[in-house]
């Protein structure tokens, strides 16, 4: 990767599958857009390495990023914003959606990866820093937790 | 059934509406490099470096001919600085309000001091915006907010911001904004700035001495036709209700001028701490005016 010319080109083809992986993760329409451009600029600032799993990368930058950025008191019970975002209604709309609502974020973003941008669970391990017996358990978990969910759905 | 998952995953996913391509990147920046830019950045320091030299020759001056009129100089028990303190209420109310471009009307504005604990419980990302203090002053705010944080423009317009200012400084160091018109997890916070068995009660206005003393018939904390003097101060809250619209005031005076408080008028609500004080006045922690009309 030469110029950031270079580095919009590469970052352009991934973002249709790591937003929606964000937005799935994340819930949050706006928070997955600034998350998306916070990882856009840190591959400006720092390209990834050559022959990295780009919608990975992006993935998990953007990731780590909306975590320093989510807005506060998003954990207080009464503070879950009935978002009128459009986005944020297609997702619940879908039964994805509702699936991966089960699911904490953190096993959301496992199941995503694993599932929507096919990272295996030892690239995903590497991803995210944690050993590939954590990653397999925890989407198994998440899978049981969705399995129960959607007894009637599936 | 992980097939099942998978296949639902992949399916639901890819129906997701994206973001149109023109939002895809931030916005450009404003370009900072370029040999003009580093020219202009250079002068500028140097000017201000320049000015900093003039003003301290300038200051030396001063000081030299006030020590030779024989001044009194300082001492250090009158310099050194006190134990730290927060600021006030009405300090934090005043910072968000003075966000003129953030906020160009806010219709309700209200502020509660919260414990670093409370706020940990309600954010667990909260260290990772490194909070510098134990406690914040939460400031809730109410009207049309600008984002000030977005990269790109918000998709639906803001009606309510929250900003957490470090409780010593007074300084932002985290704000959010919503479309809803109040953000809801303010009113579940606690107030630490309050005592903790303040006593809330309709009462009488009898008399109003502004800027700061009200005195009121109550039936508590010594049984009915219990008068009652209260004196507010810089962390006191003020504000007004009239059916389901509500409003925040900055003063005692400004309540009487907008004739919405007076002697012999409607009952109003007020939080106070019981702890009577030497002068013989509680103080006053809050006071709304329309209490019944809500």
């Amino acid at each position: 990767m030469d110029s950031p010319q270079d580095w919009e080109g590469l970052y352009r083809s991934a973002v249709p599958r790591v937003y929606r992986a964000l937005l799935a993760t994340l819930r949050d329409p706006m928070l997955a857009e600034d998350a998306l451009h916070d990882a856009f600029a840190q591959g400006l600032r720092r390209p990834p390495a050559h022959g990295e799993n780009l919608p990975g990368w992006l993935f998990r930058v953007a990731l780590r990023r909306a975590r320093r950025r989510r807005w506060p008191f998003s954990a207080l019970p009464a503070a879950v914003r009935a978002s009128t975002d459009e986005l944020a209604l297609a997702l619940d709309r879908l039964e994805a959606g509702r699936l991966l609502a089960l699911l904490t974020e953190r096993q959301r973003a496992l199941v995503v990866a694993h599932y929507y941008l096919g990272l295996t669970h030892a690239e995903a391990a590497a991803l995210f820093g944690v050993r590939p017996g954590t990653v397999s358990a925890t989407i198994a978990q998440s899978l049981a937790r969705m399995r129960k969910g959607a007894s009637h759905a599936l | 059934m992980p097939s099942d998952i998978e296949r639902v995953i992949r399916r639901d996913l890819d129906q997701l509406p994206l973001l149109p391509a023109e939002r895809w990147v931030p916005a450009p920046r404003r370009a900072s490099h370029g040999v003009a830019a580093v020219a202009l950045r250079t002068s500028a320091a140097l000017a201000i470096l320049a000015l900093a030299v003039v003003l301290g020759s300038a200051l030396s001056r001063v000081r030299t001919e006030v020590a030779e009129r024989g001044a009194v100089t300082p001492t250090a028990s009158a310099t050194a600085p006190g134990p730290i303190e927060r600021i006030s209420r009405q300090a934090a109310l005043a910072r968000i309000r003075g966000l003129s471009v953030v906020n160009p009307t806010i219709t309700r504005i209200e502020a509660k001091l919260v414990s670093r604990d409370v706020l940990q419980a309600a954010d667990p990302n909260l260290a990772a915006r490194n909070m510098p203090g134990d406690a914040a002053w939460v400031v809730a705010v109410s009207g049309d907010v600008q984002c000030s944080f977005c990269i790109a423009p918000p998709t639906q317009p803001f009606h309510s911001a929250l900003y957490l200012l470090d409780a010593r400084t007074g300084d932002v160091f985290a704000t959010s904004a919503s479309a809803e018109f109040w953000p809801q997890g303010f009113d579940a916070l606690p107030d630490d700035s309050l005592a903790a068995n303040s006593q809330t009660a309709l009462v009488h206005v009898v008399e109003i001495r502004e800027p700061d003393l009200l005195t009121v018939l109550t039936d508590v904390p010594a049984g009915p036709g219990t008068r009652l003097m209260l004196r507010a101060d810089a962390d006191t809250t003020f504000s007004w209700a009239a059916g389901l619209a509500g409003g925040t005031a900055f003063s005692l005076g400004e309540l009487v001028r907008n004739n919405q408080i007076a002697p012999g008028g409607p009952v109003v609500r007020i939080t106070f701490d019981p702890q009577r004080r030497a002068d013989g006045t509680y103080r006053l922690e809050s006071l709304l005016t329309g209490a019944l009309t809500r």
